[in-house]
């Protein structure tokens, strides 16, 4: 999601539409996360959200003193006002840092395949 | 083939081709940084820096960035050494005459898991007070952490009631020339420490060790039980005992440590400590932490300086934590035998994530072991845990998925918890307090393939914008999605190219790319 997405909106769509309504969950990621990356997307889902803030269920029963949550459930992982910046290096410094790779005597970046 | 310290770790590397070393002046102020985050996404050497600007000491980073190099560190395969002592703990219940003397050469190896005193050793060469932090090659990792930090620092302790001693990795941000930070978190053993300091109102003694055999590294990142000391089991991985100059503190250094940092922390003497980019890949927030006044540094006369570089996965840590589960996992199992398998996923930092595989021989077993799981050490820091049968292979690598049983539920249990502590360094965390988790347990599912493109078609349909992705390695029943703005460019997005195919490499968010390894997808 980029920012500014209306969340509840998206939630709300995919827990309507007669396609998606049928998968058990919905993670809402940042724009930020590749989604194509296997490693970088649990990363980005299970860092970036709050389980007693950030799951949205279809619907909400009590049975007994116990909470039974109903499917679809939406999860909200993405990155919210108040978390913590992702790390990223400086960018100039990066650039910097790859012009005079040859001084370091290391194999070029990629070369250890 | 054990290493009694830092060199003779590094000439095996090198002789290896598993050491380079980098000539010209480095900056530690991020620059190493960089060049630790490209090469060890390469799978690259373990990196020697000869000139490191500011510091008349030598620096070593990603030290334990491949599983070869962990393993090697440990002496042995992680999973063999435990398995043994789990054999071991088998073969002597009875402990007969007969059962002992053929169980002899490891009860001699487990003999040797001590402490051993010398008078002197390597680390005593050269002794600075007042201690001159500022001379060390301390690495300012991304730019805006809140200063300098010890990356790798091994601080021990002793319990001021019980005399119990402890070794854990807490890092310490440099703020002068003779303090530091001293960041120990919740359900560490320095922390618990420091608390009975505080009621008896006295400063607690630390020293912080640098360098030294590997395995003191790798057993003070180890999650002993509370009151174990983790330089016993470095003493049990090196198969020698470790060696010990008593000090004056009470404390026992290890004689083979490039640096030791010695001083205390006091009741009430606290500072603004972070932000720090840490291994969640995230920065955690400033606060209060207590201050380790250093009172002397203790060195070689040559020594070099650990550091390690942690930030979003992988990073070094994602090397040395496979190897630390591999390690307890056999323990666990020995103790908790329904348990057939567990796995805190790496690539979300451990801790937020974490699969176990139960056999389940009565209704409900499975969430025993889930609750009693969760109030284990540093596994009650998991934010996510999900139960599955024993015939999912769920991990290592993420590809490897059993086939599904029809008989299987087809809709999971999502169990809610009450809220928790949650680790300090996890990003929803409001406040030091409390966020919740829960733990799900889930049968198998299929996909299909043809509804899923019937689904993309419609739904691309009425938002261009939306990518999507459907993970299937878990068997969730579940979608990702990410809407993306058509001119949105993501502030990580790559800035630089490595000059390859991106047939043969895909871009990561800091900029470095990563060799492709191709993900079984289902299209």
């Amino acid at each position: 999601m980029h920012d500014g997405a209306d969340r509840p909106a998206v939630r709300a769509a995919l827990a309507a539409h007669p396609i998606t309504a049928n998968y058990l969950f919905h993670v809402l990621v940042s724009a930020d996360v590749p989604i194509d990356d296997p490693r970088l997307i649990l990363w980005g889902w299970f860092t970036r959200f709050d389980p007693l803030a950030d799951l949205h269920p279809a619907s909400v029963e009590r049975a007994g003193n116990r909470l039974l949550f109903g499917f679809p459930i939406a999860i909200d992982a993405t990155w919210k006002p108040g978390y913590r910046l992702p790390v990223a290096f400086d960018a100039d410094l990066e650039r910097k840092v790859l012009a005079r790779w040859d001084r370091y005597e290391l194999p070029r970046p990629g070369a250890h395949t | 083939m054990s290493f009694l310290d830092l060199r003779s770790f590094l000439r095996h590397l090198e002789s290896a081709g598993q050491l380079a070393r980098v000539p010209c002046e480095v900056d530690p102020n991020q620059e190493v940084t960089i060049l630790q985050h490209r090469v060890q996404a390469d799978g690259g050497p373990a990196l020697l820096f000869e000139r490191v600007k500011g510091s008349p000491y030598r620096l070593v980073t990603n030290l334990f960035g491949t599983p070869a190099r962990v393993a090697a560190a440990f002496g042995r395969p992680p999973a063999e050494f435990s398995q043994q002592l789990v054999d071991l703990a088998g073969r002597l219940m009875p402990p007969t005459l007969g059962a002992i003397w053929s169980a002899r050469r490891d009860i001699r190896r487990l003999l040797r898991a001590r402490l051993k005193n010398v008078k002197t050793g390597p680390v005593m060469e050269t002794a600075f007070a007042p201690p001159q932090l500022d001379r060390l090659p301390v690495l300012t990792c991304w730019p805006l952490d809140g200063g300098p930090f010890f990356t790798l620092p091994l601080v021990h302790t002793t319990d001021p009631v019980s005399g119990a001693g402890n070794l854990g990795i807490y890092r310490l941000q440099r703020f002068d020339a003779d303090s530091t930070g001293m960041h120990w978190q919740i359900e560490k053993g320095g922390g618990f420490h420091f608390q009975n300091a505080c009621r008896l109102g006295t400063p607690l003694p630390v020293s912080v060790f640098l360098g030294g055999p590997p395995a003191l590294t790798l057993a003070a990142i180890t999650p002993l039980p509370e009151g174990l000391d983790e330089r016993l089991l470095a003493a049990l991985l090196l198969g020698e005992p470790l060696e010990v100059i008593p000090r004056p503190s009470g404390h026992r250094i290890p004689a083979q440590a490039e640096f030791v940092l010695e001083g205390s922390v006091s009741p009430g003497d606290m500072r603004q400590e972070g932000p720090f980019g840490d291994h969640l890949g995230h920065y955690s927030h400033s606060a209060p932490f207590p201050v380790f006044r250093v009172e002397r540094v203790l060195a070689r006369k040559d020594a070099i300086f650990p550091a390690t570089v942690v930030g979003k996965p992988p990073q070094e840590d994602y090397y040395i934590g496979e190897a630390l589960q591999e390690l307890t996992l056999p323990l666990l199992k020995f103790t908790r035998p329904a348990v057939a398998d567990l796995w805190a996923y790496p690539e979300s930092g451990f801790h937020p994530l974490a699969v176990a595989s139960v056999r389940e021989r009565y209704p409900h077993e499975a969430l025993k072991h889930a609750l009693g799981l969760l109030g284990e050490g540093q596994l009650s820091l998991t934010k996510v845990l999900i139960l599955v049968g024993p015939d999912v292979n769920q991990s290592r690598p993420l590809e490897r998925v059993a086939p599904p049983r029809p008989h299987r539920p087809r809709h999971p249990r999502l169990h809610r918890s009450l809220s928790q502590y949650r680790k300090s360094l996890d990003p929803p965390r409001p406040s030091l307090s409390s966020v919740g988790s829960f733990f799900l347990s889930v049968g198998f599912f299929l996909r299909s393939l043809r509804f899923f493109r019937f689904f993309l078609r419609s739904v691309r349909s009425f938002h261009r914008s939306i990518r999507f992705f459907r993970f299937n390695r878990l068997r969730f029943r579940g979608v990702f999605f990410s809407s993306r703005s058509p001119s949105h460019r993501p502030s990580l997005a790559p800035s630089s190219r490595s000059g390859r195919s991106p047939r043969h490499s895909r871009p990561r968010p800091s900029g470095s790319r990563v060799p492709h390894r191709p993900v079984a997808r289902r299209r």
